[in-house]
């Protein structure tokens, strides 16, 4: 009998707390195969944000911060400038990055920080109860913007790959999706490769993973996984938006 | 080692790289641009890391990953910048990470000016940010205190498992004396870095985890109790004064840092006037030498106390003399520094108008 | 809650997950069935959010409604191993990592 598929080393045996069928435990497992698979994990210090993954740190198998709220970029960039030789990662969700995290995402990204950022985009805050996030899309209600997203008054969404790969000392900057095997495939083929960016000190490399949060957003799982493709593909298209390596 | 005429802020710098620091995280803002510039070009000589960050407080959040990663590191601001690092120094305590900070203090409130003076007192001695917690405070009155005390704040920051602030003004940061940096290197008994997130390769496969969340609440009184044992360690070994011409004064002026020089001017000038005074200078503002004010009570009849603000430090004299004694205050705001004549007058006014 | 924006279709108008290629590693799965694939649920840590009935090609899994596990979900469990390609689609998805697959 030969392993098709187990659960990777790299995460602890702590059961996770998220909701059911939160695509977090999905990321989580796409970054710790990950780290297993490049042998690093033993040299990885993990940043973890406000958020439903707050509790990160009892998840992965590795050495971890505890961040202040969209603060991650800069705690990375603290232990990254100390500890050049060790893997760093930031995971942040869309309020941690998106929001009041903004300044430290673009400018971590604006120094090429050699560091790796998973950014898990909702289009809400979960943790919080349901609130309109950056990304939240027009017309989406929230307990925020209970009539729906209104471009008047609250704007439009943010799409931060956009804008982050205008910054010239990214090396690769990419937005996936987990709702399907074919494209929960491509996304760990895309962590591993920010992961190899910055083991090959290319500089800054952000993933991007189109996610759900079935209990804010008021549908099953199954559901939730049909929602990003209906509704959140459209504004957040998936693709390379920079690749130092010329990839696409 | 020969004795150099430095800047202030120069003197600071170049005393935390004596110490071993290595790495630099911090934002420019006026008084004391001349530290991160200093560091910027001294640091990446050595081997070192200078980064300017995006904001105070992104400067803060690199410090606690730094400090968190094992690093001797350092970041310096002025008043309205170290309200901004205010969140960040609750977490790096609530973390049990040290780190040293400066303040080289101006004008405030909000943008205030670029002047000297003492107007952050409270928010160093209690804590600044949100949360039960202390930062030690260090307060130099001269440069060569200023280099010594910056050493000190690196060994006591890694004994304690604190951010220890180094609370300077815009004077101290920007006047030049000589100054002599003899080699430093870090206290023989401080306790190994055996927390620091280094990865797991280095601890026999356990994972380290620095934060600062215990969402039960029996689990974060704990720790806040064991935060509050080390500031109780603190209070018992850490306390640092000076007296002077105390033993036979009448009027004991209670200063720290420039004023304190001032207050050093003023018990001259009123000595020559017949007036029996002397001055007590805390030199750690937390810990708070009230063991000083123990020592003076005895013989002293009053206290004046000056300082550049309208009136912080004078609530911990109040505290300390416990009612004993009458206490008057002698404050000015908005960056003026008081000269020793007013302080003088204000000696001599003191029978009649006391603030106790 | 979310009907302002395009609605979520309750059928699978969603195109079918295709037969997970890229697990076909040293197996591969080329079409034809590998004896007895193993497919182990740490039931206790299920939350019953049926990711992986979604995913699943040749539709073995299913939530049994006729017991909770100690956490209080129906649990997903295989009910037609016969039909099971032991691709691992069901284990990939799982965000719990309850499933273990061998073949």
């Amino acid at each position: 009998m030969k392993v098709v598929y187990e659960k990777s080393r790299g995460l602890t045996d702590t059961p996770m707390h998220y909701c059911p069928g939160c695509t977090h435990g999905i990321i989580h497992k796409l970054i710790a195969e990950t780290l297993v698979e490049l042998d690093v994990l033993g040299r990885t210090v993990m940043v973890c944000p406000v958020g439903c993954a707050v509790f990160a740190y009892d998840y992965f198998n590795c050495d971890s911060q505890e961040a202040a709220h969209g603060r991650a970029p800069a705690v990375a960039t603290g232990i990254k400038r100390v500890l050049p030789d060790n893997v760093v990662f930031a995971y942040q969700g869309d309020g941690d990055l998106a929001s009041i995290g903004m300044a430290e995402i673009v400018h971590a990204a604006m120094r090429g920080e050699n560091i790796t950022v998973i950014f898990v985009n909702n289009a809400i805050y979960g943790m919080t109860g349901g609130q309109m996030a950056p990304t939240t899309l027009l017309g989406q209600p929230t307990t925020t913007s209970p009539a729906g997203r209104a471009r008047v008054g609250q704007g439009a969404p943010l799409r931060v790959c956009e804008m982050l790969a205008t910054i010239d000392a990214t090396a690769y900057i990419t937005r996936v999706s987990v709702h399907t095997i074919p494209r929960l495939n491509g996304a760990k083929r895309a962590i591993k490769k920010a992961f190899q960016m910055q083991l090959d000190r290319k500089g800054f490399a952000l993933v991007e993973v189109l996610s759900t949060c079935p209990t804010n957003w008021g549908l099953t799982p199954v559901d939730a996984l049909r929602w990003v493709e209906q509704n959140m593909i459209p504004v957040y298209p998936l693709g390379v938006f920079k690749d130092v390596d010329g990839g696409s | 080692m020969a004795r150099i005429l430095m800047k202030g802020n120069e003197a600071i710098a170049a005393a935390a790289i004596n110490a071993g620091c290595r790495h630099f995280f911090g934002y420019p803002i006026t008084p004391q641009n001349e530290i991160p510039e200093y560091m910027s070009r001294e640091l990446p000589k050595i081997g070192g890391v200078y980064v300017q960050a995006e904001s105070e407080v992104a400067a803060i959040n690199m410090i606690y990953g730094a400090a968190g990663a094992g690093a001797r590191v350092l970041t310096t601001s002025s008043s309205p910048g170290i309200s901004l690092m205010q969140e960040g120094i609750s977490y790096i305590a609530g973390a049990q990470l040290p780190c040293v900070l400066v303040n080289v203090m101006r004008g405030g409130p909000g943008l205030g000016g670029i002047q000297p003076s003492q107007a952050d007192y409270f928010q160093a001695t209690r804590g600044g940010g949100h949360g039960d917690y202390r930062v030690l405070v260090l307060a130099p009155a001269n440069l060569q205190e200023a280099v010594e005390l910056t050493e000190l704040a690196f060994d006591l920051a890694d004994r304690y498992r604190n951010p220890v602030m180094l609370l300077a003004d815009a004077m101290i940061g920007q006047l030049m004396e000589p100054v002599e940096l003899t080699p430093c290197t870090p206290a023989p008994d401080l306790p190994p870095k055996d927390w620091a997130t280094t990865g797991t390769v280095h601890s026999g496969g356990r994972r380290r985890v620095i934060n600062s969340l215990y969402l039960d609440a029996n689990d974060l009184e704990r720790h806040v109790l064991g935060l509050y044992a080390k500031y109780a360690a603190a209070e018992q070994r850490e306390v640092r004064y000076e007296l002077v011409q105390c033993d036979d004064a009448d009027v004991v002026l209670v200063a720290y840092g420039t004023t304190s020089r001032i207050a050093r001017s003023a018990v001259e000038k009123c000595r020559r006037l017949g007036l029996r005074v002397g001055l007590l200078r805390p030199i750690t503002l937390y810990p708070f030498p009230t063991v000083a004010f123990e020592q003076v009570i005895p013989r002293a009849k009053s206290f004046l106390v000056v300082e550049m603000s309208m009136g912080q430090m004078v609530d911990d004299v109040k505290i300390a003399v416990a009612g004993r004694r009458p206490i008057g205050f002698y404050g000015r705001s908005g960056g003026v520094v008081p000269s020793p004549g007013e302080v003088v007058k204000a000696v001599q006014q003191l029978p009649g108008g006391q603030v106790a | 809650m979310l009907s302002a924006l395009n609605p979520v279709p309750h059928s699978d108008s969603l195109p079918q997950p295709p037969a997970d290629a890229a697990s076909a590693s040293a197996g591969g799965h080329d079409g034809k069935r590998v004896a007895n694939p193993e497919v182990i649920f740490a039931e206790d840590l299920c939350k019953g959010c049926e990711l992986c009935i979604f995913v699943c090609p040749t539709k073995v899994l299913k939530i049994d409604t006729s017991r909770v596990n100690r956490r209080g979900y129906y649990p997903a469990i295989v009910y037609n191993l016969a039909e099971c390609s032991g691709c691992g689609s069901c284990a990939k998805i799982c965000p719990d990592s309850v499933i273990t697959v061998r073949r």
